[in-house]
């Protein structure tokens, strides 16, 4: 694997485990939802997950479509898939 | 309506080819206990739901579940891609591959395609939460299964992320059909059905 790609699996793994932090806490807020311990746990993770996405995306491309860049190309069909292992 | 996060939920890297065990964890994607048969019964079971945490946990495990069959995909995708023609014999893939070629199809290990009579909408709600909890322990027992066949590390890791999630699953619906038995008169919660009798 070169750095670059190192790199990338890096910011990714950030963004997969602060993303998953969420829907894990997500599901357990649906059937506990005056929980404030888990209130807290998701308002904290939810800004790490915004930092990592944010980061992720300024470094190696668009995360969602509406967060692609429009300056010169539609980026979005441009970077690898997620199914094609560079993830 | 949903939008697309591009990233799998938990990493699937599969450095080698192995059509073998593509045959049978099709069937996590496709079969009767498959990851798209659980999101379209608990997506499909929430409309008739009077109850907003329980329309809630079934809109939110129903979404997750998109994100399992598209890891249960990737690592489909991931064995078969790059596969020799002697690979696929040797495997026993020719079926697969004569009508598929190396593309995803949702099907069972057993070869029969994706039916809707696998997945479950009764408009009850203690039958369908009923039914969720089993559809879970199903699919745990089916990721049981492929562990007990599978040697490969880089299949394992995420195989056992996903057994992991119906464990969770289960106890959210656990305490989901709870919320609907205490919102039902606590002396006769098998009396009326409230997605159709409490208008």
């Amino acid at each position: 694997m070169s750095r670059s790609e190192a790199m990338r699996e890096d910011a990714m793994r950030k963004v997969q485990m602060y993303s998953f932090a969420l829907v894990d806490t997500g599901l357990f807020l649906d059937t506990h939802p005056q929980n404030k311990a888990a209130l807290m746990f998701y308002d904290q993770v939810r800004d790490e997950y915004a930092k990592a996405a944010a980061d992720y995306e300024e470094r190696f491309g668009p995360l969602t479509a509406r967060n692609t860049d429009v300056s010169e190309s539609w980026k979005w069909v441009c970077e690898p898939w997620p199914w094609e292992m560079e993830d | 309506m949903w939008t697309y996060d591009r990233k799998l939920q938990y990493p699937v890297r599969i450095k080698n080819p192995n059509p073998a065990l593509a045959k049978f964890i099709i069937s996590q994607y496709g079969g009767p206990d498959g990851e798209i048969g659980a999101s379209l019964r608990y997506l499909s079971q929430r409309y008739s739901m009077p109850y907003k945490q329980v329309a809630g946990i079934l809109t939110d495990i129903g979404t997750e579940e998109m994100a399992h069959f598209e890891m249960v995909a990737a690592i489909v995708h991931q064995l078969t891609r790059d596969m020799t023609i002697e690979q696929i014999k040797e495997a026993g893939f020719q079926e697969y591959f004569v009508d598929h070629t190396a593309g995803v199809y949702a099907q069972a290990a057993a070869g029969f395609p994706f039916d809707a009579l696998c997945f479950a909408s009764k408009g009850d709600a203690i039958t369908d939460l009923t039914e969720d909890m089993a559809a879970e322990q199903k699919a745990r027992t089916t990721y049981d299964n492929i562990l007990r066949m599978v040697d490969d590390p880089d299949v394992i890791d995420p195989i056992r992320f996903l057994r992991q999630r119906e464990i969770v699953h289960f106890q959210r619906f656990g305490e989901a059909l709870r919320i609907i038995q205490d919102n039902l008169n606590s002396k006769n919660f098998y009396a009326f059905n409230p997605e159709f009798d409490m208008k």
